[in-house]
């Protein structure tokens, strides 16, 4: 009997695996006159949106669809979504924020398989520019082999952090016009210089060189960053917090540390529990080095000096990091430097990476409904790669002849212009964020980047394992805490430089070899 | 600085002997600079929300804004459903305030009966909870999907409106009171709810202050159960909204999201500050009006003898 | 004394009787409570399933009890894992510092408060005492930051006047714990006397003219008259206080923990938190949670097993 029960459940998997794998793309197809209703979570927003927005009611119109937009807080988003579907209530199509939740969702079934083929069928021009703009980044979608979901790419992964000196500091030391070190020995040089000879000319001996954010540059010369997976000379996936050359980029820092050049408070970290991209640090004249904003928090002030009385102008008033050092160490006293080249020439600071890791999939009830995920794929392909469409959600304004475009500004209402809706909510709709466009959106900000070769050196970001693999829950927490305090023991001097051979081998012991293996096996298998 | 004037002089309620003002000026002198750094952290806030979004950022002591600005508050101001939430708030501090009490009160008297028949039991009923309980999910499915209670301020006050410490507190004031009241009162032909309602509650003002401002504000902090239970933003409470409006500051926001979010020229820094500052202003003031039942308290003098 | 005439007397053949005639008695007492015990049955002990997650595989389309059973996976993993020991050492020791240190802080305060004869001065110093408990961890952290900073903060520009060398309370595994007990207790001394100024609310006056005439000193009158008149509450909120010990305060000392010293912050919260709430893995962090509050209910019962030996009060 139970044998037999056996052979049936066999029979049934090998019928649901096969028809898996020939997909009846036919089925995928919506008839434009039956109107689908969607329960849409496709993004994140900050508020829920009203009741009569006209936005909305447009989308609903335009594809003829009844849409019920859900509304999360990002915060306990988790929580709150898995909350609701115990409950009974799933939305149709929803973004998962990260790859822990990815994979959790898709090992219990909430979500249903998504074949490639489905995608290019339905969203045939937002799937081009997707693969053409990052083509690997299916890959954080996908589990087993098996696709489950839509990607979310970021147009700011192309530009990677660059650190930031004092321009005045450095002109002391013979770095003017512009110039700054480039190569990790010139960095040392002017570090030591930051930290022994008075760069401030106060006469005390109380700046430093670096703090937290400055040192992933100096890693980033030895060829990796702590947490951060890197492919090594055979081409395998290897942790950066194991890779062996690290044991040099530590020497080199405990060394620094030890002759004050790192400032002492770098544990408690940069922002000191302000703005994540700030530096406290900096902003205060004890380091003249630092990487702690992304491009666009050191964007300039494009507009030139803000009008008071008008409050004009008031969208490029510095990136957000930028502000605050114009206010405290003055704008001239900035300068924007490149991430130092090691010595093997290697180079590179964080980067987000193309491909963001959220994912948009969908509910395991629509794998019966494939017209509804085709109607859905339609609607995000429309907003992905329709211009029109894209700028009215963009703007969430249907009036999109009360916009002037301005090559510097980018979209900007025309004088008395005011929306028929409060408040915006782009990024609940702007699903797969099409970076061709959000770079019309913001032209001065992305020219400005694209003009400055320091955010092109490349960066080290997590596209290369967007995964969690099956035995990290278990270690990885362990291993991470091990690594944060092995790497600050080493670096203050608690501990020799050699303990970092010891924190390999208990590493590898904890579980990084189970890890490296499955990464690696994931990784060759793409 | 033991005192050595032992003679009975209560002359001066005030001074009662040559110690006492030496002593007084020293605790003056302490509390006035331990407020002081009680004070500090608030005051920090304070000049933060008022500070310009340039200077806002920048570290060091704050006694002062560098640059006065009005923007965060601005902005809260323009904010959705601000004054809504304010309103909703108050109806859930009061409607929990009042269903918090009585339940606490309801629970505690009766167990403060020695003689009350079970009352181990009873007891023991109530305190099993404070060391298990069944957690969210399940909670979420009695009173989503069971009671309904989905967009109704109950699902945000019924769960939790009756705290064991809170009963056990009450119930141990309760017995502390001299039981030559409570027989009178019978005597006089009062049943226990009269008892109860007379003689018993008006002697326990100081304790019912200090239960009603833990209830008054750990409702008022509420925001959780209104993120789980409330999906029409008009019936948000407070510290949703205020929550709504910061929420932007995240890592992982891209340019360009954050650039929708965050569409004003204000800054997160100081958007927190006025937040915090919008959402205690209001509660901390509750505490001045309650402070008097603290020091009234019993008037037992009256019934001895 | 009406206390002893109600149970004490009972022997095995008028039980019943007895039972019926206090029942009687205590009817409306009784029917007081039935809304209370309703709201306990249905709000507590309804979802009290729950629990079971602890020994289950948690399924997000099965729901809790069609979830598989897993046995003791979950506590397995709890105590198997690195790093355990050394976060259940660090959550007792701190919570062993934070009790000696922060359970009597609120008790001084509340009889300072009351020995002080100015009443506005007074009113005004207790509204102010409590102001730091509506302020988050996250922002007070950011505050202690500056405050204590090694080169910038005005503490250690003090300890640099008075010829000391700055310290960096935060970040030296020598110093955090302790810095760690003084800011819980500065954040929290003024909000947790309330209950205690509430208590001497209810001491009798007559006493204190009494200890007056008697001629007792102001210490001898704390310790003879105000004492006495609050020990009830004192032993009630040290048996909760005894309960809670092992829940670290969370928002504490998530927010100033750092790597630098995991050695000696690391507590069963943060360590939890970081395991499980961060990916919700609700199996786990239930047996936790299930864990920790079993060492709550142990330490509770002798904590009122202690003083209801000492002195009559106590929980049961």
């Amino acid at each position: 009997m139970k044998k037999l029960l056996c052979l049936l459940l066999c029979l049934l998997l090998t019928a649901a695996s096969a028809a898996l794998a020939d997909v009846d793309l036919d089925a995928y197809t919506s008839d434009p006159a039956e109107k689908v209703s969607i329960a849409w979570l496709a993004g994140h927003d900050t508020d829920a949106i009203p009741e009569g927005d006209t936005v909305v009611a447009w989308l609903e119109e335009k594809f003829n669809v009844d849409l019920d937009v859900w509304f999360l807080e990002r915060e306990n988003y988790d929580e709150l979504l898995t909350t609701r579907i115990i409950g009974g209530e799933i939305p149709d199509v929803f973004m998962l924020q990260n790859a822990e939740q990815f994979s959790k969702y898709v090992k219990q079934g909430v979500v249903m398989p998504l074949p490639i083929e489905v995608i290019q069928k339905c969203m045939p021009e937002s799937y081009a520019w997707l693969i053409e703009y990052d083509p690997g980044c299916f890959n954080t979608v996908s589990y087993a082999g098996v696709n489950y979901g839509l990607p979310r790419v970021n147009g700011d992964g192309r530009f990677n952090y660059a650190p930031f000196w004092r321009a005045d500091w450095l002109a002391k030391f013979g770095y003017t016009d512009g110039k700054v070190p480039m190569t990790l020995e010139e960095c040392e040089d002017v570090f030591y210089k930051f930290a022994n000879e008075d760069p401030d000319g106060n006469g005390e001996k109380d700046t430093y060189a670096l703090s937290n954010t400055g040192m992933n540059p100096i890693f980033g010369a030895f060829g990796a960053l702590p947490d951060r997976w890197i492919e090594d000379e055979n081409g395998d996936l290897v942790y950066g917090a194991v890779y062996p050359s690290m044991k040099d980029a530590l020497t080199l820092l405990a060394k620094w540390y030890s002759d004050g050049l790192i400032d002492p408070e770098f544990i408690t970290g940069e922002n000191q529990g302000g703005y994540w991209a700030l530096s406290v640090p900096f902003e205060n004249g004890q380091i003249g080095f630092s990487s702690s904003g992304a491009y666009y928090h050191l964007a300039p002030d494009f507009d030139g000096p803000e009008d008071e009385a008008t409050g004009a102008g008031t969208n490029f008033k510095f990136g957000r990091t930028m502000r605050t050092f114009a206010s405290t160490v003055g704008y001239e006293n900035m300068i924007i430097g490149y991430n130092p080249t090691g010595p093997d020439g290697k180079q590179g600071g964080e980067s987000w990476g193309l491909t963001t890791d959220e994912a948009i999939v969908f509910s395991y009830q629509l794998a019966e409904q494939p017209a509804k995920v085709a109607r859905i794929l339609e609607v995000i392909n429309n907003i992905g790669s329709d211009f029109d469409t894209w700028e009215k959600i963009w703007n969430w304004d249907l009036e999109s002849d009360q916009y002037d475009y301005d090559d510097l500004l980018g979209f900007v209402a025309k004088e008395g212009h005011t929306k028929a809706d409060e408040g915006s909510h782009t990024n609940m709709f702007n699903t797969l964020q099409n970076p061709n466009f959000a770079m019309k959106a913001k032209p001065a900000q992305y020219n400005w980047a694209m003009s400055m070769p320091q955010f092109q050196t490349g960066g080290y970001s997590n596209t290369l394992l967007p995964i969690t693999t099956a035995s990290m829950p278990n270690c990885w927490t362990s291993m991470e805490t091990l690594r944060l305090t092995t790497y600050i023991g080493i670096i203050t001097g608690e501990a020799p430089v050699d303990a970092f051979d010891g924190f390999v081998d208990s590493w590898y012991a904890m579980g990084g070899t189970a890890v490296t293996e499955e990464a690696n096996e994931w990784y060759h298998s793409r | 600085m033991k005192e050595r004037n032992s003679a009975p002089k209560p002359r001066n309620r005030i001074y009662e002997s040559r110690g006492e003002p030496f002593f007084q000026a020293i605790l003056v002198v302490i509390f006035a600079l331990l407020s002081i750094t009680f004070l500090y952290p608030y005051w920090h806030v304070a000049v933060t929300s008022f500070t310009s979004p340039d200077y806002a950022s920048a570290s060091g002591f704050k006694l002062w804004p560098r640059a006065w600005s009005w923007d965060a508050y601005k902005h809260m101001f323009s904010a959705h459903f601000l004054w809504s939430g304010y309103l909703n708030t108050i109806k859930v501090v009061l409607l929990g305030w009042s269903c918090s009490l009585t339940g606490v009160v309801l629970g505690a008297y009766p167990l403060s009966k020695r003689d009350l028949p079970l009352r181990s039991l009873f007891t023991t009923i109530i305190l099993v909870t404070m060391f298990i309980s069944g957690g969210m999910i399940p909670t979420y499915l009695l009173v989503n999907n069971t009671l309904h209670m989905r967009n109704s301020y109950f699902a945000i006050i019924l769960p939790h409106c009756i705290s064991v410490t809170h009963v056990i507190i009450a119930r141990n004031y309760f017995m502390t009171l001299p039981e030559g009241l409570e027989e009178a009162a019978i005597i006089d032909g009062a049943n226990s709810l009269q008892v109860l309602m007379r003689v018993v509650l008006p002697l326990s003002t100081p304790i019912l202050a200090t239960i009603s401002l833990w209830v008054i504000v750990s409702n008022w902090n509420a925001y959780f159960n209104c993120l789980l239970y409330i999906t029409d933003s008009s019936k948000y409470v407070l510290q949703v909204v205020l929550r709504r409006i910061i929420l932007t500051d995240s890592k992982e926001m891209t340019a360009a999201s954050e650039a929708v979010a965050n569409s004003t020229d204000t800054d997160i820094v100081t958007l927190r500050a006025a937040s915090i500052m919008l959402a205690t202003v209001p509660i901390i003031c509750v505490y001045p009006f309650l402070q008097k039942y603290f020091v009234k308290g019993m008037l037992i003098g009256s019934l001895k003898g | 004394m009406k206390t002893a005439s109600g149970s004490i007397q009972i022997h095995t053949g008028n039980r019943r009787r007895h039972f019926a005639a206090s029942v009687r008695k205590h009817k409306l007492h009784l029917l007081m409570l039935v809304p209370v015990m309703a709201q306990f049955l249905l709000f507590k002990y309804g979802p009290l399933y729950g629990v079971t997650l602890a020994f289950k595989e948690f399924q997000i389309l099965k729901g809790i009890t069609g979830s598989p059973w897993v046995g003791m996976a979950n506590f397995q993993r709890l105590f198997t894992s690195y790093d355990f020991k050394n976060v259940f050492t660090n959550t007792v020791t701190i919570a062993f510092f934070k009790f000696v240190f922060g359970f009597p802080a609120p008790i001084i305060l509340a009889l300072f408060l009351n020995e002080l004869r100015f009443p506005r001065f007074k009113r005004i110093t207790q509204s102010i005492s409590y102001l730091p408990h509506f302020i988050s961890w996250v922002i007070l952290t950011g505050i202690f930051m500056e405050l204590l900073s090694p080169s910038r903060g005005p503490v250690n520009a003090l300890i640099r006047l008075l010829g000391g060398e700055p310290i960096f309370f935060l970040g030296s595994p020598r110093y955090f714990r302790s810095t760690l007990v003084v800011t819980g207790i500065w954040q929290g001394v003024g909000w947790g006397s309330i209950i205690y100024l509430a208590a001497l609310g209810g001491v009798n006056e007559e006493l204190y003219d009494a200890a007056r005439v008697d001629g007792c000193g102001r210490w001898r009158r704390i310790w003879h008259v105000t004492l006495p008149g609050i020990l009830p509450t004192v032993t009630i909120m040290l048996i909760l206080a005894v309960g809670s010990l092992v829940d670290d305060n969370f928002d504490q000392i998530f927010n100033m923990l750092n790597p630098a010293v995991y050695s000696v912050g690391d507590v069963l919260g943060t360590y939890i938190y970081r395991q499980g709430v961060i990916n919700m893995d609700y199996s786990y962090s239930t047996a936790a949670e299930l864990f920790r509050n079993l060492i709550s209910l142990v330490l509770v019962v002798s904590a009122n097993f202690v003083s209801k030996r000492v002195n009559e009060y106590g929980l049961w």
